[in-house]
């Protein structure tokens, strides 16, 4: 009889390990399962920021084109720009990296994009906010693009250019 | 006995019950939790319909300060020769040619993504056809109609579509 009841004891005890190690188990796969869950939210909500980012520089107005005060989609205007990237340095920390965050956003010129005759910064092209956080400390970076119209009024002109913005995940 | 049968089934019912649980979070985590598009959808609805619109302003400076929305009107219009551009001393197809193919190598193919530009009139004659990789699946496309001529009886139409797949 009590050697019965050893056995029983000793099945008891077996079951419960077993029980625990299920319930280990699961409990490392959700864990796992939330963290990847957690890990895909962060990457998603990057990319809704980038698109968020993209947008807002879009329309702002120290850039965006206007005739006849009624503004213009989609469109830069080339006098704007020199004097917008100084305001974009001067004010960035109080007032456009609540904006834009840590973010790198550019504008380049496509066509004619002609070296000898520059319309855009000193190479057709113009950084316009840099915020990067240091490599070691980078997660992730979402690199978006829109085809934007490069406005020069002084000589009536269009030109293709594109906006570049690239937003960053750090640690 | 009747005692040992109820605790087996008990412990039956238990083990039914973890490995349900077990089945439910592999379904929620890997069978439902699909990939948000939002962003690619957005980036590529955005990015057809603003190469269009802001294609068709641009200013071709090496002929006549034309647009190349005049540019295409101009070459859909006529038969060849087609007019010049004095200051590249080409016509206007060729202009129209090499700047469309500046601009989408340095947009789309520096970038690895796919697309198909066409340019025809009433949907059938050719005017311009270029693409990079080609979209057997899903695309996203934007299509803006050009009147050629006054009484609107020709029309060219521009089509980009962006693929949904990089290409190779």
């Amino acid at each position: 009889m009590k050697r019965k009841s050893q056995i029983q004891m000793g099945e008891t005890i077996a079951i419960l390990i077993i029980f625990i190690l299920f319930v280990s188990f699961g409990l490392i796969f959700y864990a796992r399962m939330m963290e990847q869950g957690n890990q895909d939210k962060r990457e998603e909500s990057l990319e809704l920021w980038a698109v968020q980012v993209a947008q807002k520089a879009s329309f702002l107005p120290e850039l965006q084109c206007s005739e006849e005060n009624v503004r213009k989609d989609n469109c830069i205007d080339l006098l704007k720009i020199t004097k917008a990237a100084e305001i974009f340095d001067q004010r960035k920390i109080d007032y456009y990296y609540p904006m834009f965050g840590l973010a790198n956003i550019t504008i380049i010129e496509i066509f004619p994009n002609d070296p000898t005759d520059i319309h855009l910064g000193t190479d057709n092209y113009v950084e316009l906010y840099t915020e990067i956080p240091p490599n070691d400390k980078m997660l992730k970076k979402e690199s978006t693009f829109i085809p934007i119209t490069l406005k020069d009024y002084a000589n009536k002109k269009s030109y293709f250019g594109i906006l570049s913005v690239e937003v960053y995940l750090s640690k | 006995m009747n005692r040992k049968s109820q605790m087996e089934m008990l412990g039956l019912a238990l083990v039914v019950m973890l490995i349900s649980i077990a089945m439910l979070f592999v379904v929620r985590f890997m069978v439902f939790d699909t990939p948000d598009e939002a962003k690619t959808d957005y980036t590529e609805t955005e990015l057809a319909s603003n190469f269009i619109s802001t294609l068709l302003e641009t200013t071709a400076s090496n002929c006549r300060d034309l647009t190349f929305t005049e540019l295409f009107q101009d070459v859909a219009s006529g038969m060849p020769p087609y007019s010049s551009c004095p200051e590249a001393s080409k016509d206007t197809m060729q202009v129209l040619t090499e700047s469309l193919t500046t601009i989408l190598m340095n947009t789309f193919e520096i970038k690895g993504i796919g697309y198909e530009f066409n340019a025809t009139t009433n949907g059938l004659n050719p005017v311009y056809v270029y693409h990079r990789g080609s979209c057997p699946g899903a695309r996203t496309r934007r299509q803006f109609p050009i009147p050629v001529d006054a009484s609107g009886a020709i029309i060219l139409e521009v089509t980009l579509n962006i693929c949904s797949k990089q290409y190779e």
